[in-house]
């Protein structure tokens, strides 16, 4: 699962698949803004066929916290 | 790079190749150019993303200018704008107003917006934030309150528009308001004075008629769009409450797909032609091989029903000026017998300006077509069921925007409504008449364009007359040529029907009438020629009428050499005689008889010239493009 989520990651940041790396986070990843994090919320819930809730949303600020938020995810 | 053509491989989706181009362009025009072949209506938010890197990476020289002014939050719009901009092969720069600082932007001529000098302005304005009341407690709000927040709203866009109109020269796209999916006030909402229903309607209808006659304003629609798209999937609450977008992900293409088409119209991009193919795409089934009757399309059962319903809405589109065309690979004649024996169906040869059916090759027909038509490949959408023709056409001609029917008829009426191309900023009067138009200047062009000689220009009209005894069948058409013709008539002489029928019965005179057919089609009974034998050795042509219709390509020699050959040769007459007299409108047969070998007897300014032809000086005038069926009966 983390290979597909660093697949988006990287399409969605436009970043090196490479460069994605657990501790990759809002403050660290320069394009990964607040539209980005949107963009990046959108392209995980039609990817997994998840939803998050909006306080969710807000904490998911760096990879880490994505991939267990979609770990913990009934419907992932 | 390669060409598009050069890779493509029929067996390769469609929209994974022009992601592979996307990143393969080199330059702003490849990437339009692999935008292009991609169709708009389900681009999915990673393609879209994959456009927007590609056109950032290779911005565009002079782009379509678009701000976006809002009181929310306009992202994600704009970027999606670009990408089904560069899709429909428009180029666009867009600039984001700030939040909710539309009316500062407007106004301040030092903004951010007027040094970008935008093509197009766009204006939402989102209810909620205008009227937070309306939207959230809408029964605690009075009917006289509503009223007045309707007013104060309608006042705002209209102060707004106003000024953008003032302070720049760009088109204002105003967004009215999407009507909500549920009601506040539920069933009891409909017998509510003012309720929210009727308040919706209300301000999108005033909307309507408050900027019809400024042509530089446009409604942007979305009170339909969003019906269309579905109203309770037109918003994520989640993306609302922590971002104010308004618009949930799913609608933001079909939003920048209607911008779009306002851009296309506005711009006068709007496509001129329709080229047809006509076998499964105008009715079902295959002509050529079932016949005319055998082809589905009327009104009495489903399949027919569809390609009828097809019919209309093309019969529409030329109605509101688009030129109708066909290209398809069928005998003529099939063709022909089709649309003459299925007279049910909507659309007619005739409304077809110019057509192309041969076993050619269709992209070489569409170029014809074009080149007949004398307007540009990108104005041009073509129209087939047959995947594999329109892949070609696609390839061999990227400009013209080629529309695949699904193949089931159920869904061709809503292929061809969702293409891009027809829309225009308004209709004029001359749009209704352009078929008309473009027939006429076809016809006249076709001669002058590609014949050196004007006789080969002739000989292509493929004249053909009939010239026979008039009958009482022709009584009345015969007295309509005798009192309306005016410049073709060396006599003018205005005869009542009960002298038409003294000429029908007396055995003396000799009265034919002429039919003409062309390659164009059926001119009908377009002139007459009415001898009387004075004595056996002498006739005299009393009257020589063309009609204007059939002037200026040889029909009277060709009248007049049956006229030398019945009376000086087969009725044995000596002497023809005949007598121009000149009118104020006759100038065009004022040198018809000195043309046709008469000889000048005598001539006054008030009684005009008179004429005569010996039998042994007689001889027909070459007209050979003309061919004459003398008949005797009917």
């Amino acid at each position: 699962m983390n290979d597909q989520l660093k697949r988006v990651f990287s399409e969605v940041l436009e970043i090196r698949e490479t460069e994605v790396s657990p501790d990759l986070s809002m403050q660290t990843a320069r394009s990964w803004d607040s539209l980005a994090q949107l963009r990046l919320v959108s392209a995980i819930e039609s990817q997994f066929g998840v939803r998050f809730t909006m306080d969710q949303i807000g904490k998911l600020q760096d990879f880490q916290s994505f991939s267990s938020a979609l770990a913990e995810h009934p419907d992932a | 790079m390669p060409r598009t053509h050069e890779i493509l491989d029929r067996s390769t989706p469609r929209d994974t190749v022009p992601s592979t181009f996307l990143e393969l362009a080199q330059s702003h025009e490849e990437v339009i150019s692999a935008c292009r072949s991609l169709a708009t209506a389900d681009l999915s938010p990673a393609l879209l993303r994959q456009i927007t890197r590609a056109l950032d990476a290779h911005p565009a020289d002079a782009p379509y200018r678009i701000a976006f002014l809002a009181n929310v939050t306009s992202e994600p719009l704009p970027s999606c704008v670009n990408a089904v901009a560069a899709c429909h092969g428009i180029a666009t720069r867009s600039h984001i107003g700030g939040y909710n600082q539309f009316m500062q932007e407007i106004l301040d001529p030092g903004s951010a917006l007027h040094s970008f000098s935008p093509d197009l302005v766009s204006l939402q304005l989102s209810l909620d934030e205008l009227e937070p009341d309306l939207a959230r407690r809408f029964s605690g709000v009075s009917e006289v309150d509503r009223r007045d927040a309707c007013g104060r709203i309608l006042a705002t866009l209209s102060d707004t528009v106003d000024h953008a109109l003032r302070t720049t020269t760009a088109t204002v796209l105003v967004a009215n308001f999407p009507a909500p999916p549920t009601l506040q006030m539920g069933t009891a909402d409909q017998k509510e004075g003012f309720g929210e229903r009727e308040l919706y309607l209300h301000l999108n209808l005033e909307m309507l008629r408050l900027f019809r006659s400024e042509s530089r304003v446009r409604i942007l629609d979305l009170d339909r769009i969003a019906a269309a798209h579905g109203t309770s999937s037109c918003r994520d609450a989640r993306l609302y409450y922590l971002a104010k977008i308004p618009w949930s992900e799913s609608l933001v293409p079909r939003i920048a797909d209607e911008i779009v088409r306002h851009i296309e119209a506005t711009r006068g991009a709007t496509k001129k032609c329709l080229v047809l193919d006509l076998d499964n795409t105008l009715w079902g089934g295959i002509v050529g091989e079932l016949g005319p009757e055998g082809i589905e399309v009327g009104r009495d059962h489903a399949a027919g029903q569809a390609f009828f319903d097809f019919q209309c809405r093309v019969a529409d589109l030329k109605d509101q000026g688009v030129v109708l065309t066909i290209a398809s690979k069928n005998n003529p004649e099939d063709v022909r017998e089709a649309f003459e024996r299925r007279p049910e169906m909507p659309l007619r040869l005739d409304d077809f300006v110019t057509t192309e059916i041969s076993w050619g090759m269709k992209h070489e027909s569409i170029r014809r077509i074009a080149e007949k038509l004398n307007i540009g490949l990108d104005s041009i959408v073509f129209v087939d069921d047959n995947p594999a023709e329109c892949e070609l056409v696609r390839q061999m001609l990227p400009e013209v925007t080629t529309v695949q029917l699904p193949g089931d008829p159920a869904e061709h009426v809503r292929a061809l409504t969702t293409c891009h191309g027809f829309d225009r900023a308004s209709r004029s009067t001359e749009d209704r008449e352009k078929t008309r138009q473009y027939k006429e200047r076809r016809k006249r062009e076709d001669g002058r364009t590609g014949f050196a000689r004007v006789e080969d220009y002739l000989h292509s009209l493929r004249t053909r007359l009939t010239i026979r005894p008039a009958g009482p069948q022709d009584r009345e058409r015969i007295h309509q040529l005798f009192s309306k013709t005016n410049q073709f008539n060396v006599t003018t002489r205005r005869y009542s029907l009960s002298e038409v029928d003294e000429f029908l019965r007396e055995e003396r005179f000799d009265l034919s009438i002429v039919e003409a057919v062309d390659r164009f089609g059926d001119l009908g009974k377009i002139g007459l020629a009415l001898v009387e034998t004075e004595s056996p050795e002498r006739a005299r042509v009393d009257s020589f009428v063309l009609s204007c219709r059939a002037m200026g390509r040889g029909v009277e020699t060709a009248m007049m050499n049956f006229v030398k050959s019945e009376h000086l040769d087969r009725r044995g007459a000596d002497l023809l005689v005949a007598h121009y007299a000149p009118t104020p409108k006759n100038k065009p047969a004022s040198g018809f008889f000195d043309d046709q070998g008469f000889t000048l007897d005598s001539h006054s300014e008030n009684d005009g010239s008179f004429y005569r032809l010996d039998s042994r000086d007689a001889a027909a005038v070459g007209c050979d493009w003309i061919r004459v069926n003398n008949s005797e009966s009917q």
